[in-house]
């Protein structure tokens, strides 16, 4: 198999399912216990309403706790990334349009334009 | 139909379960984080999953897990917290080991020439997709691997769609100047 084969095979996409498949496959054991378990807590239509009321209660008490605490403490920010900052000026506003087609933007031509229009306003 | 219904949900559930776990794996860069993240996600969607229809059952599952991983890491941020301020340093150097920031698990590769780079590439997207912020991650694992719309991707995020593509645009951005034209797929 040449190279230009297998880099066309190891797409984005792709190279994840494979890692997904790989990361599976070392806890399989466990993820079909864990489906067994998700599966014996799946709510039979008769104990649907008293157990709806139940969840929501326990979810607003949580809720309130939780919010109480953010309230209480300062909550912990998240570390910067290593990834070198991207300025926010070159994300140009109009991204979040509504009319602009996603297309677009997963079209890494667009971003090699950004870039070229940054570099040639620092000259500029 | 109870029946029908139990068949359908552990179909969906083994079918859902691998890409799942990477989803969390990558987020909260720890498998054993990832598994037990997982297993409450998968219990609280198979809770809910009667009162959808079986179309939006991969949106629902994605949507619990974004919360609890928000959840754990809250409470991960808190122990932290507590940590410090206990001044527990056998203590504190244990959770650096638990963190997260131990290297990414590497697959063991061969040394034939164009497998190992193939690798090295395999290596180098997995660890730049880890280094970007948790939103970005979401918007692009989401949509680029998970094919999910924008709108469908906006409603599992909590955030609304010129969001999404701001998040989407940033990650492209961050991940192409890592790994060059290859991002593009």
């Amino acid at each position: 198999m040449d190279r230009n084969k297998q880099t066309a095979q190891a797409d984005p996409a792709s190279c994840l399912d494979q890692q997904a498949e790989a990361l599976a496959a070392r806890h399989q054991e466990q993820l079909v216990a864990m489906t067994n378990r998700a599966l014996a807590q799946a709510t039979p239509p008769q104990k649907r309403r008293s157990r709806r009321t139940a969840g929501a209660m326990a979810g607003l008490a949580f809720t309130l706790i939780v919010a109480a605490t953010v309230v209480l403490f300062k909550p912990a920010t998240e570390q910067p990334t290593q990834v070198a900052k991207v300025q926010p000026t070159l994300i140009p506003d109009w991204v979040e349009d509504d009319t602009v087609p996603v297309s677009l933007l997963e079209n890494m031509d667009l971003y090699v334009w950004i870039a070229h229009q940054a570099t040639t306003e620092n000259q500029g | 139909m109870d029946k029908q219904f139990q068949d359908d949900l552990n179909l969906f559930l083994r079918n859902n379960r691998t890409a799942a776990l990477k989803f969390t794996a990558i987020r909260l860069r720890d498998d054993d984080s990832a598994l037990d993240v997982l297993q409450e996600a998968m219990i609280g969607f198979a809770r809910s999953a009667r009162d959808y229809e079986a179309d939006a059952w991969k949106n629902l599952l994605y949507k619990i897990l974004l919360r609890r991983i928000t959840d754990y890491q809250r409470k991960q941020g808190w122990r932290n917290r507590i940590v410090r301020i206990m001044n527990f340093s056998q203590l504190s150097q244990t959770e650096g080991e638990e963190d997260g920031n131990a290297p990414v698990e590497v697959a063991d590769t061969d040394d034939s020439g164009s497998d190992h780079d193939l690798d090295e590439l395999a290596q180098a997207f997995e660890v730049a997709l880890e280094r970007l912020p948790a939103r970005q991650q979401e918007a692009y694992l989401l949509r680029q691997w998970q094919n999910m719309s924008v709108a469908e991707t906006a409603k599992i995020m909590g955030c609304s769609e010129g969001s999404v593509k701001t998040h989407l645009s940033r990650a492209f951005l961050a991940l192409r100047k890592e790994l060059g034209d290859w991002i593009d797929g």
